[in-house]
């Protein structure tokens, strides 16, 4: 059996959320995850989630159509 | 944190005392987890009756051809091109909502952006419909499309804006429906989260597994952000490839070089009189009036105001150019629409777009739900007179006088118009049923920063400069979800 043991916290307000996870960090006791029923901001940071990488990709998603776009309709028009 | 600081003085976006997370879910799921009410049900199938007049009249045109249709050799283009300028115009409102007013951060956008992006969807659905209808031959609509072929090196002709149109049209219509899709995630995970039984399964697999964590939520945002800056460009793009159909012609009244900002200046209007004409209804009908309020209400009117003087000005604009231009043909097509034989749809397009609208400008008109309801039909009507003005005012009378005709729509025409209100308003009365009318999820994020009971508890708790607390009270006087004798209490 493992040793390990987990804390289920509920919280009726955000900001007491936020709260208990700075407490929580301060006490080192990490933190699994956290679910809430819509975006809260700097939990991420909170957490140390990094930020995705999905914006860049996008981006060069963008470039990559755009680029095979104007090579198509170059070839079909000439 | 959580909620960012809001000034006291801006108005309330959600109002109603004692509403806590879990009672926007309750308030917002009631048409989605309740059997339909009477209300609903009429509605419904008065638009399944004109649904199925699209179907017949849309049946009868690919069976017969177009010549069904009032169509003649002089006036090509009629209501067909008319119905679909309209409907993607209708269904730019949604977009900017939910993609300018992001980037913009406008808050007063999150309660109206599912709905008005559903409208979108549906508006685009009918645009589209019109388009395929109007190739005549329908199973060849693949020839749209820049494929390659064994007809030799035989392309679209990707000069056309008619081609520009297949893409930009195509292109709008699944980012729209990827960014609705998208914002319905964490709301369907909560559809899924109350429901039992088969009801369960369908939306878990509907909300893609959501669970709310931190990641997803990141992910959600940014997504959110993509695709915004993604349909932002769109909001712009696709009318002004629509208003290229005509302005890239040799036909007077339509190649002039205002068209694309005009023509997208005259989508958000008419896609803002078609927010409010459903919303005005649904708020009341699904009891709404808490998350959809005066200042919402409001500020759309301003947004109409705005769109329809910009209209205005085009109108005035192309009249004094045609003029100026020196071109007679160009001064004949515009004496023409104004004192021709269709002088009447001018006129009519003129009123409803540029006089009427202006009445907002008294705030008792702006804020009075009746007339904004009304005057929000008459711009729907206008817009769609403005689309008969352009379209047959300019081709009715060409080049040649010996072949100038007036056009009259046939029974197939009506038909394929009325029955596309109907489709749209069935697609619509079942998107409310089966997925909730109002983000959930943001609406949250608004509660402990801009509605009304925070405000109240931060004037309650004397943490506000009293003059600037006044200020917000008095503001709350043009809610209708505020009872007069409420606020009047609470002032004392």
């Amino acid at each position: 059996m493992s040793n390990i043991k987990y804390i289920l916290g509920h919280f009726e307000d955000p900001d007491d959320l936020m709260h208990g996870i700075d407490k929580l960090q301060e006490n080192s006791v990490s933190i699994y995850d956290v679910y809430t029923p819509m975006p809260i901001h700097g939990i991420e940071d909170k957490l140390g989630i990094k930020r995705s990488r999905l914006g860049k990709v996008a981006f060069c998603f963008g470039l990559t159509g755009n680029h095979c776009n104007i090579n198509d309709n170059l070839y079909a028009c000439y | 944190m959580s909620s960012h600081h809001e000034s006291i003085l801006r108005e309330p976006l959600v109002t109603g005392e004692n509403i806590t997370y879990s009672k926007v879910t309750e308030d917002i799921l009631v048409p989605v987890e309740n059997k339909p009410n009477k209300a609903w049900w009429i509605g419904f199938i008065v638009a399944v009756l004109g649904a199925g007049l699209w179907v017949f009249s849309v049946s009868w045109t690919f069976w017969f051809g177009i010549g069904e249709w009032g169509l003649n050799k002089t006036v090509g283009w009629a209501w067909d091109i008319t119905g679909f300028v309209w409907w993607v115009g209708i269904g730019h409102a949604g977009t900017l909502i939910s993609a300018v007013l992001l980037l913009f951060r406008q808050n007063w956008r999150n309660s109206i952006n599912r709905s008005a992006e559903a409208m979108t969807i549906f508006a685009v659905i009918c645009a589209a419909s019109y388009i395929i209808s109007h190739m005549g031959r329908p199973w060849l609509f693949t020839w749209a499309l820049p494929l390659p072929n064994q007809y030799g090196s035989l392309w679209v002709n990707f000069n056309s804006p008619l081609v520009w149109d297949v893409f930009a049209i195509s292109t709008y219509f699944s980012v729209s429906l990827v960014f609705w899709y998208t914002g319905l995630l964490p709301d369907i995970a909560t559809i899924r989260d109350r429901a039992v039984g088969t009801r369960r399964r369908v939306y878990s697999i509907l909300s893609f597994g959501w669970n709310g964590s931190v990641k997803t939520w990141q992910r959600f945002e940014l997504v959110s952000l993509i695709l915004a800056g993604v349909s932002t460009p769109l909001v712009l793009s696709v009318h002004t490839i629509v208003s290229m159909d005509f302005a890239t012609s040799l036909v007077p009244g339509w190649h002039t070089t205002i068209f694309p900002p005009y023509f997208v200046a005259g989508a958000i209007f008419s896609g803002f009189a078609m927010v409010q004409t459903l919303l005005l209804i649904t708020r009341k009908v699904m009891n709404f009036e808490n998350y959809i309020t005066m200042f919402h209400i409001e500020s759309m009117n301003k947004i109409i105001i705005l769109t329809g003087s910009i209209v205005g000005v085009a109108y005035l604009t192309e009249l004094f150019i045609a003029w100026y231009s020196g071109v007679e043909y160009e001064q004949y097509a515009f004496l023409n629409r104004v004192s021709g034989p269709y002088w009447w749809a001018y006129w009519i397009m003129m009123t409803c777009n540029v006089i009427s609208p202006q009445l907002f400008w008294i705030k008792k008109v702006r804020t009075s739900i009746a007339l904004s309801w009304i005057l929000s039909i008459v711009v729907n009507i206008g817009m769609w007179f403005e689309r008969f003005v352009i379209i047959v005012t300019s081709l009715h009378r060409d080049y040649l006088p010996s072949s100038w005709v007036m056009f009259y729509p046939s029974w197939v025409d009506v038909g394929v118009f009325i029955g596309s209100i109907g489709v749209f308003f069935t697609l619509f009365l079942l998107f409310l049923r089966v997925l909730p009318a109002i983000a959930m999820a943001e609406v949250k994020l608004l509660l402990k920063s801009s509605s009304d009971q925070a405000k109240k508890k931060l004037i309650a708790e004397k943490a506000v400069d009293s003059v600037e607390a006044e200020y917000y009270l008095k503001s709350l006087e043009k809610y209708d979800s505020i009872s007069p004798k409420v606020a009047e209490f609470q002032k004392v």
